[in-house]
């Protein structure tokens, strides 16, 4: 064999390079992808297009001023205004105040943070570096191919996973708003979003915000693969909103309500959902739906073990205050964007915002700044209530009832 | 050879020479039988028990019951891949990897063993694992043997191999055909006939290899490091480049190099299946299972390991024979590779033994040992008769070789009993049939180690939790799964976070959350079964709308006994 060897060497090589690159052609172009990531260290880019600047907004239905008038919902929103001290604020209360009053928002009392004021706290790092210093880690942080938020149960932290996107997206801030991390100065929320997708994992614990964001942001997408190369779709993720206990998630499981009710409505004009997935979560509405028609307590509030239906009533939880407030009114914030088959009687919904409005009322603005999280849920649903939302109404509001400087230092 | 015959001296002599003919030829005697076996088909004595060997451990890996793990699993995907005519392109069968890419690098044995269990059964698995095992070590043996022509040596290196890699080589899955192909790639590479049908049969094998296993990666590095090895024998014994490069048997293996890889590239996934199975075995899950983990010695394979090493070292001190950087500088990575995970001894193990044999053969010289070891006999047909005789004694007294002939038995009790033998005692047979009489309806949480098992032989809209294809299973969901099957302190959590309403574990390995589930979980967990191997419990209130409320039961004691 040796002069055969020496003879066909070359034609060999040729023929090993072609063979090789037919290979390579004839390679799949998913296993390229991974091939070209293995090789150059690349992060992947999630793959799916932007279809919009601005999220989509889900636009109240109903205005029912027998539920709540107008001079209660102005005294529950001066409740929950973002009175917050402008020294070391947390990140989560600003994220509730922007998605509760969004970034239009417009206060005449100048302690007051304004939409554009608290979007500028989020987004700029040097503005929450002006008030955290070298305290902690920065809440925007630089990655390789985008910026990612820091989320942690910490004070200066964004405290659930995509909680911020969701709030920005809620709160109409266009993706191609500016956004400054320590380093990177260049980027917009666009970025934001693409890192989100390519470090989003669907098993992870709370994929609520993840999914409201998406939602409102990708549709008519109705999936994507993610940064490892997962094919992830809205089905798997209302999937994933659907299992396990009901009262299981964040808010007592409510804000999944929240973000299904929100996939729903969306799903009618953007099919991102199939149609079986779209019986599914529709079914699982309807349970819920029975589940608080049969937990409210005759007070008008629901228990945190609403998900166990006319068991929760039978065997009371020794539930806290600020409990019953999250569950009644994150429950009324869905039901005021769902269609009325998926109501419960029109009078639970009414003892609902009843109990609201009077807890919020009998509490200081202290005490609800304390649990200002909980309250600014009930600010929104209340405000939704009457067709509008809390910026809209309050902008109105203050032109028929001017800001007084002593109203506050009254109170 | 003497081609005259002896003059007869004696009359009786002279009665007893054959007849001539007119031309004074001896006539031919008709009441001798001529062997007509063609030369190259006649077996020598030393064939025959070689044969005889084979056949028997054909016959006991025949009789090896089926490991309860990925095996399952596999024939589980080899259905999927049966019934839809594809590959899948994400995880076909488990809810929480829906979504997660799925790169099968073992498809074709998957589709093989699918077929061939549903046309008889599963005992055609044990076959099938008992003929590439067996082939296996056939060509160890004919290797050390064409190497020696030692028969001691041949088969002392064999039953040494045998010995080495049983924790590895006895549980039946895929690799055992990676190991077949190991092992004929090992034959071409070191064979002293080097041609263009050995390359083409080199490429030939690598096609077959990278759609059985991911193992793959084995050969094209023992060829890589075959060839770099050789090449630096060549500048240490020449000390010239040019040498080098005009080295024949260089040619051989860069031939065989590019030959290897151009036959890897025909598979589903072109040149990514090298990405695929690095992605693979970098995943992060896989750090926590025992045989992705480093050797120690306190492992059988890792004693093992040991002790041929200590004897490759003794070897280099005592043999005659020059080394070879070709020979040690595979041995070596492979050796450190098994060190970094336990996967890997099997490949060790033949290149530390082939270097014992090899050497050990030098001193046997050297020594003047005995030269029995050497002969071979006599060969003829009918010894050829005798071995095909054995080889077929031994394969009809094996399970497959009795339902290949006689049929599956006609009575179910008979087959149920026969399928209950093939399988290890630790599946959970009984357990599975429960679950079958009564479906579990949502999630239910299972252990990694019968995931396979309940994806094969349970009911088909189960939903599991996991099976043991770890890589496939998501970060998130691996890690709760871990904690929960330790009972670590949130394992109630996780299993209402999952949905879980069923939940079946095994006693032998997971017992400790068996005892939190009949301690701390009856409040909301029924104990329905229980058969001392397996245990199932089931929500009382389930999470999943429309299950069906559970057997009422108020304690453990209340489990169904099987």
């Amino acid at each position: 064999m040796t002069s055969q060897l020496k003879h066909y060497f070359w034609p060999a090589q040729i023929l090993t390079l072609i063979a090789l690159g037919l290979g390579y052609w004839m390679t799949p172009s998913t296993a390229k992808v991974s091939m070209t990531q293995e090789i150059t260290g690349a992060i992947s880019t999630p793959k799916v297009e932007l279809p919009r600047d601005t999220a989509l907004e889900m636009t109240p239905l109903y205005d029912r001023p027998e539920m709540i008038s107008d001079a209660e919902l102005a005294r529950v929103l001066t409740k929950v205004q973002p009175r917050f001290a402008d020294i070391k604020r947390r990140p989560n209360l600003v994220e509730h105040a922007l998605r509760a009053w969004s970034v239009e928002a417009t206060f005449q009392d100048p302690a007051i943070m304004s939409g554009e004021k608290m979007r500028d706290f989020l987004l700029d790092h040097s503005n929450y570096y002006a008030e955290w210093g070298d305290e902690t880690a920065p809440l925007l942080m630089d990655r390789p191919e985008g910026i990612a938020i820091r989320w942690a149960s910490d004070r200066s932290a964004s405290v659930h996973h995509d909680h911020l996107l969701a709030c920005l997206a809620e709160a109409k801030v266009p993706l191609t708003q500016p956004v400054y991390a320590p380093s990177k100065r260049n980027m917009t929320l666009e970025q934001v979003l693409l890192e989100s997708l390519r470090d989003f994992d669907p098993d992870e614990r709370e994929t609520e915000w993840s999914a409201l964001a998406y939602t409102l942001w990708l549709a008519p997408n109705s999936g994507w693969v993610d940064g490892k190369g997962r094919e992830v779709s809205f089905d798997l993720l209302a999937k994933r909103l659907i299992r396990g206990h009901l009262e299981k998630g964040v808010c007592s499981g409510t804000h999944r309500v929240y973000s299904l009710m929100v996939m729903y409505r969306v799903n009618q004009e953007y099919p991102i959902l199939s149609e079986a997935m779209a019986a599914e979560v529709y079914s699982h509405l309807e349970h819920i739906r029975d589940l608080i028609s049969v937990s409210q307590f005759e007070d008008g509030h629901w228990p945190s073990n609403w998900g166990e239906g006319a068991y929760a009533l039978e065997n009371p939880k020794q539930d806290k205050l600020s409990s019953q407030v999250i569950a009644t009114g994150h429950h009324l914030e869905w039901l005021a964007i769902a269609p009325e088959e998926l109501h419960p009687p029109k009078q639970m919904m009414e003892k609902a915002a009843d109990w609201l409005v009077k807890t919020t009322d009998d509490l200081s603005q202290k005490q609800v700044l304390d649990n200002y999280t909980f309250f600014s849920h009930v600010g929104n649903a209340l405000a939704l209530w009457r067709k509008t939302t809390p910026s809209q109404f309050w902008s109105q509001w203050e032109t028929e009832h001017p800001f007084e400087p002593a109203e506050i230092t009254a109170k | 050879m003497s081609t005259t015959l002896p003059e007869p001296e004696t009359e009786a002599q002279l009665e007893q020479l054959p007849e001539q003919s007119a031309d004074g030829h001896p006539k031919e005697d008709l009441s001798l039988l001529e062997d007509r076996v063609p030369v190259e088909f006649q077996a020598s004595t030393s064939m025959v028990a070689w044969g005889i060997g084979f056949g028997l451990l054909f016959a006991i890996f025949s009789y090896l019951p089926i490991w309860h793990t990925d095996v399952w699993g596999h024939l589980a995907y080899g259905r999927v891949i049966l019934e839809t005519g594809r590959i899948p392109q994400t995880e076909p069968l488990l809810p929480l990897c829906e979504g997660v890419k799925f790169d099968d690098t073992a498809w074709l044995t998957q589709v093989v063993t699918a077929l061939a269990v549903k046309q008889w059964g599963v005992n055609a698995i044990r076959c099938l694992f008992a003929l590439c095992l067996t082939g296996s070590l056939m060509l160890l043996a004919w290797r050390f043997w064409k190497s020696t022509s030692n028969h001691l040596l041949s088969l002392a290196g064999t039953v040494g191999f045998l010995w080495a890699g049983w924790l590895s080589l006895t549980i039946q899955r895929p690799q055992s055909a990676g190991l077949f192909c190991f092992m004929a790639l090992f034959c071409l590479l070191t064979s002293s006939k080097r041609s263009w049908k050995s390359v083409l049969l080199c490429a030939v094998l690598m096609a077959f290899w990278v759609n059985l296993h991911g193992s793959f990666l084995v050969g094209l590095g023992l060829i890589g490091l075959m060839l770099f090895g050789h090449g630096i024998d060549v500048y240490f014994r020449t000390g010239r480049l040019d040498a080098v490069w005009k080295n024949s048997q260089l040619h051989y293996l860069v031939y065989c190099l590019e030959a290897a890889l151009v036959g890897c590239l025909i598979n589903p996934y072109g040149l990514g299946i090298f990405s695929i199975v690095q992605e693979i075995s970098s995943n992060l899950n896989l750090r926590d299972l025992v045989e992705w983990g480093p050797i120690t010695l306190s492992m059988y394979h890792g004693k093992a390991i040991a002790l041929l090493v200590l004897l490759v070292i003794g070897m280099i001190r005592f043999s005659p024979r020059r080394l070879k950087i070709a020979e040690i500088l595979p041995l070596t990575i492979f050796t450190l590779a098994a060190l970094s995970s336990v996967r890997m001894a099997v490949w060790c193990m033949p290149l530390l033994i082939w270097f014992l044999v090899r050497h050990g053969n030098a001193l046997w010289k050297q020594y003047h040992l005995s030269d029995v070891v050497y002969e071979n006999g006599e060969r003829s047909g009918l010894k050829t008769v005798v071995l095909g005789g054995v080889v077929w004694i031994f394969f009809a007294f094996t399970p497959f070789g009795t339902v290949l002939m006689h049929g599956q038995p006609a009575k179910a009790e008979m087959a149920e009993k026969l399928y209950r033998k093939s399988l290890s005692t630790q599946t959970p047979v009984k357990a599975v049939e429960y679950l079958n009489e009564h479906p579990p309806q949502g999630m239910v949480f299972n252990t990694y180690e019968w995931g396979d098992y309940l994806l094969w032989a349970g009911p088909k809209e189960m939903q599991l939790f996991l099976n043991s294809h770890a890589h496939l299973i998501p970060r998130e969901v691996w890690q709760d799964y871990l904690h929960t099957v330790r009972a670590g302190s949130a394992w109630a959590d996780k299993l209402d976070r999952y949905g879980i309403d069923t939940v079946i574990v095994d006693y032998r390995m997971h017992d400790r959350l068996i005892r939190r589930l009949k301690r701390e979980g009856l409040q909301d967990w029924t104990h329905d079964y229980d058969d001392g191997t397996a245990a199932i419990f089931r929500r009382r209130r389930p999470v999943t709308r429309g299950a069906e409320p559970p057997v009422t039961s108020s304690d453990s004691s209340s489990a169904n006994s099987h």
